[in-house]
């Protein structure tokens, strides 16, 4: 009996462990918008901890582009950080804007 | 010499006096005080459009800045409208501008180190609302977001536009041309010079339109109308603390600025320039939410977006003229006059030698 305890005690603790040391994970989120004027894209780039994604996690990187179909011309893009990722603002021939974004927790 | 050859050689003196009066009277002249109220505002069918096609309610904005204060860079986002108003003083080589910008419903972040608290530039009594959010940045892991939403903002400030080349002075530096006014004496050319800090940009395509009018709401501004473009550029907005972290990495920009070519004031802009840049606004995008919609949705073409001008005050001083000097108005009445006398002279000796060959 007294064997048997000892055994599930340290599995226990072998369990517990392994739930503590943190997992991380790694991906990349991506936004994308478009209309008759062009195209605008945004991607971050996130480091998770496996057990808690959406409260334990990095974002590694923020990037974005953007471009215009035929008969416009691109006169802008700009990223944008926020807290939990980022946007991208488009601006096709002077004043029409295409915004894309992404974001972690991604839903 | 004939009569006839000596009336041309008045009237070729007379042109040379008219162009050499022009050349010399190009310089920007105000006298007394001017404001001009620019304005990008909120229209409810323009953002369900922009909803219905998929955008987020964050992402439709009259205006988003960058905003230097105090040494701390500040996201700011209007959601209702947007009024940028440039108030005008002739301080005899130098006009004083004073901007106030008015923003109406708004969203403030910045990213901050943890020992540095954000310096207020709103009125507390505005605030809706105030969070800090833990950052997710590996190498800020010791600085947090500050997030404020609040109903109005108003950010003010005061520079210098000298007149002989109107450019924007702040504190001895030089910006670059103003936004505000294209001298109709000495226009701006393709391939001059118009930013000098915090970069230089040169203009790039200037296209003079002498036959569309441009709209907003009740007000129209008739051609010629002149648009500058620049040269497309670069930069990054970093917070300037420790590491620097980037708040606007602007892979490409231009500025655009609509001129009413009458007179050179500017009618409408998309963004900013050298006279937000020395009150702090280091880059903007505007959108008039009203004459997007009629743009977009309606195809219209004849509206004037991006911030456009609302209205355009001289205020008079009691004894002079106030005005801006339009050369060109002295130059016509001196031509046309000349023209007259021409006429005159020449009609009186067709009279006389009528009148002699009856004799």
């Amino acid at each position: 009996m007294k064997k048997i305890v000892a055994v599930l005690f340290g599995l226990l603790v072998v369990t517990a462990g392994f739930v503590a040391a943190t997992q991380w994970a790694v991906t990349s989120v991506r936004g994308y918008n478009s209309d008759s004027y062009g195209y605008s894209w945004t991607e971050i780039g996130v480091k998770y901890d496996v057990q808690h994604p959406y409260t334990n996690y990095y974002i590694t990187y923020r990037t974005g582009g953007g471009g215009a179909y035929l008969g416009h011309i691109v006169t802008g893009i700009s990223i944008i950080p926020d807290p939990n990722g980022a946007e991208t603002i488009v601006t096709i021939d002077g004043y029409h804007k295409i915004v894309s974004s992404a974001g972690w927790p991604y839903i | 010499m004939t009569k006839h050859k000596r009336y041309v050689w008045i009237y070729i003196l007379l042109m040379t006096f008219v162009l050499s009066t022009a050349s010399l009277s190009s310089a920007f002249e105000l006298h007394g005080s001017a404001s001009l109220v620019y304005v990008a505002s909120r229209y409810d069918s323009y953002i369900n459009y922009r909803l219905s096609h998929g955008d987020k309610p964050a992402w439709v904005t009259t205006s988003l800045m960058f905003y230097n204060y105090s040494g701390v860079l500040y996201i700011i986002k209007a959601y209702n409208d947007t009024e940028v108003i440039f108030k005008l003083k002739d301080e005899g080589e130098y006009i004083n501008s004073h901007v106030t910008v008015l923003l109406n419903n708004v969203t403030v972040m910045t990213f901050l180190p943890k020992d540095v608290s954000p310096p207020i530039f709103w009125n507390e009594s505005e605030l809706i609302s105030r969070k800090t959010e833990k950052s997710h940045d590996p190498n800020f892991k010791d600085w947090e977001w500050h997030v404020f939403k609040l109903k109005r903002v108003k950010i003010s400030g005061s520079y210098l536009i000298r007149k002989s080349d109107l450019a924007v002075i702040k504190d001895g530096v030089s910006y670059g041309h103003t936004m505000l006014f294209d001298d109709p004496g000495n226009p701006l050319k393709e391939g001059e010079t118009f930013t000098m800090y915090p970069f230089s940009v040169t203009t790039d395509k200037i296209t003079i339109n002498n036959k569309k009018s441009l709209r907003w709401k009740n007000v129209t501004y008739y051609p010629p109308t002149k648009t500058v473009v620049t040269k497309h550029y670069s930069f990054n907005l970093t917070q300037p603390f420790g590491r620097g972290f980037p708040v606007e990495i602007v892979q490409l920009a231009t500025l655009i600025y609509t001129f009413d070519a009458s007179d050179g004031k500017l009618i409408a802009t998309p963004n900013s320039g050298p006279d937000l840049w020395a009150i702090g606004v280091l880059d903007a995008h505007f959108t008039d939410e009203y004459a997007e919609y009629r743009v977009e949705v309606e195809h219209d073409n004849s509206y004037a977006t991006g911030l456009v001008l609302k209205s355009f005050r001289i205020n008079e001083r009691t004894t002079e003229e106030v005005i801006f000097n339009k050369p060109k108005t002295e130059v016509a009445y001196i031509f046309y006059g000349s023209l007259i006398l021409v006429g005159l002279v020449i009609v009186l000796n067709a009279g006389g030698v009528r009148n002699r060959g009856k004799s």
